[in-house]
This record gives C-alpha cells, sequence and structure tokens, in this order.
C-alpha cells in the first residue's frame, strides 16, 4: 500500500503536468532509460551544431557560399535533433506511463535526411570547385 | 497495491544515467567553448554572453547530477525510487538551451548567406 503523500507528490508538483497529471508512476529503470535516450539526442545535436559552427568559422574551399549553406543544414538538423529530444521525452514517458505502445521513432529520418543533405552539399560542392 | 520491487540498481540504471547526464554537461561546456573560440572575431566581446551561459548551464548540470540523492525527495516511502528522474524541469532548460544555439548558429548561416 503506497501512502497517500507518495501519489500526490507523483501527480501535482511534477512538471509537466501533461506527462506526470495522469497515468501510473512506471518501472524506474524504464523512466532512467527514457532520461537517457533523452541525452543522446541532445548530445547528437550538440554535436551538430559544434560542427555547424566549426564549418562557418573554417575555410574548407568549397567557397562562402557553399560553406554557409553546409552550416545551414547542419545547425538545422541539429535544432530538429533538439526539439525531437524533448518531445520523444514527453511521449515515450507518457506513453509509459498510461500503459500504452511506445511511439515510433518517425523524426530520426528527419536527422538522417539532414545529415545526408549535408553530406550531398559537400560532395557537390567539392566536386563543383575541382571542375572550375 | 503492491509493487513488485526491482532488485536494487538491476543493470545499474542510477549510474548510467548519471554518466550520461555528466557526458552532456561536459559537450555543453565544450560546446560552448568551441562557439566562443570560433565567433569570437565576428561577435567581439558580445561572444562572453552565450559563452557565459553556456558555461553556468554546463556546470549546473554536472552539479545537479553530482549530488548523489537527486531523485530521492520525489520519493521519501520508496527506496527503489532512489534517484528517479524528478521531473522534466532539468531537460527542459536543457533543451531550451541546444535548441537556441541551434537557431543562432542557423540565423548566422542564412545571414552569410545572404551576404555572399
Amino acid at each position: 500500500m503506497r501512502p497517500a503523500a507518495y501519489d500526490r507528490l507523483v501527480t501535482s508538483k511534477r512538471w509537466p503536468t501533461a506527462v506526470y497529471g495522469s497515468g501510473r508512476e512506471p518501472d524506474p529503470r524504464f523512466s532512467l532509460a527514457n532520461e537517457r535516450t533523452f541525452l543522446a539526442w541532445i548530445r547528437t545535436g550538440l554535436a551538430l551544431i559544434a560542427v555547424a559552427v566549426a564549418v562557418d568559422a573554417l575555410s574548407l574551399g568549397i567557397g562562402p557560399r557553399a560553406q554557409s549553406l553546409l552550416a545551414g543544414v547542419l545547425a538545422l538538423t541539429g535544432l530538429v535533433a533538439s526539439v525531437h529530444a524533448w518531445r520523444g521525452w514527453v511521449r515515450t514517458e507518457t506513453a509509459m506511463r498510461e500503459d500504452r505502445p511506445l511511439p515510433g521513432n518517425a523524426a530520426g529520418i528527419l536527422v538522417v535526411a539532414g545529415v545526408a543533405l549535408a553530406g550531398v552539399v559537400l560532395v557537390v560542392a567539392s566536386v563543383l570547385r575541382g571542375l572550375s | 497495491m503492491t509493487r513488485e520491487v526491482p532488485a536494487r540498481d538491476t543493470g545499474l540504471q542510477q549510474e548510467r544515467t548519471a554518466l550520461a547526464w555528466r557526458r552532456t554537461g561536459l559537450a555543453l561546456a565544450v560546446g560552448a567553448l568551441l562557439l566562443t573560440r570560433l565567433t569570437l572575431d565576428t561577435l567581439g566581446t558580445a561572444v562572453v554572453v552565450p559563452a557565459a551561459i553556456g558555461l553556468v548551464l554546463a556546470g549546473w548540470v554536472i552539479s545537479v547530477t553530482l549530488r548523489g540523492r537527486r531523485y530521492a525527495a520525489a520519493h521519501p516511502d520508496e527506496p527503489s525510487f532512489d534517484r528517479i528522474l524528478w521531473d522534466g524541469r532539468v531537460p527542459a532548460v536543457v533543451t531550451l538551451v541546444t535548441a537556441s544555439l541551434a537557431v543562432g548558429e542557423l540565423l548566422n548561416a542564412v545571414v552569410q548567406l545572404l551576404r555572399a
């Protein structure tokens, strides 16, 4: 039997209420795993942003326009990764509390597309530079 | 209702999570320093602002997760909840700062693209 104070704490003081307002407390191991997944996505976003900043600041020999385009694509992908980190954490935690199937990872395809696009920009710009 | 209390520390979940927080804190610190170094020429002394915010946040993330019993306050009656995530505030702040770094760099790239 859990004390009533426990359930009050679990539902009332925790933010966001969209997550903690309903459902039951999941196994702590799963909440911790969800937290680590969030952190992994944040680090992915940080890495993409760091590369974007570096591309912006260093000279790659592919021309300033291609370089800014590359930095923009990478920064945008980093933004998607960090927003997805939060959104995924909220959706997974809510699903676990309400005992529903976990949401899919559809946003992951956006990050894949962003990294692939950055690769295409780099290859095309390098080839064009080599030809001219 | 009784809960099956899982064997304590199965799979070292708490340690792995604490280490993941520290990695992220360090990544934030490195990111802030890199941003400082590489935008020094374009931003001038204004670069101190994002750098300070990033470093303070990184220090805070690391110190919060170094505190041994961070999760205990949420679950005083359940020892198995010793370190469960308290709620979504810390993740929200970390997300906001990371996203603003991305927006800042994105704006910078767009401005440069328009000028080029």
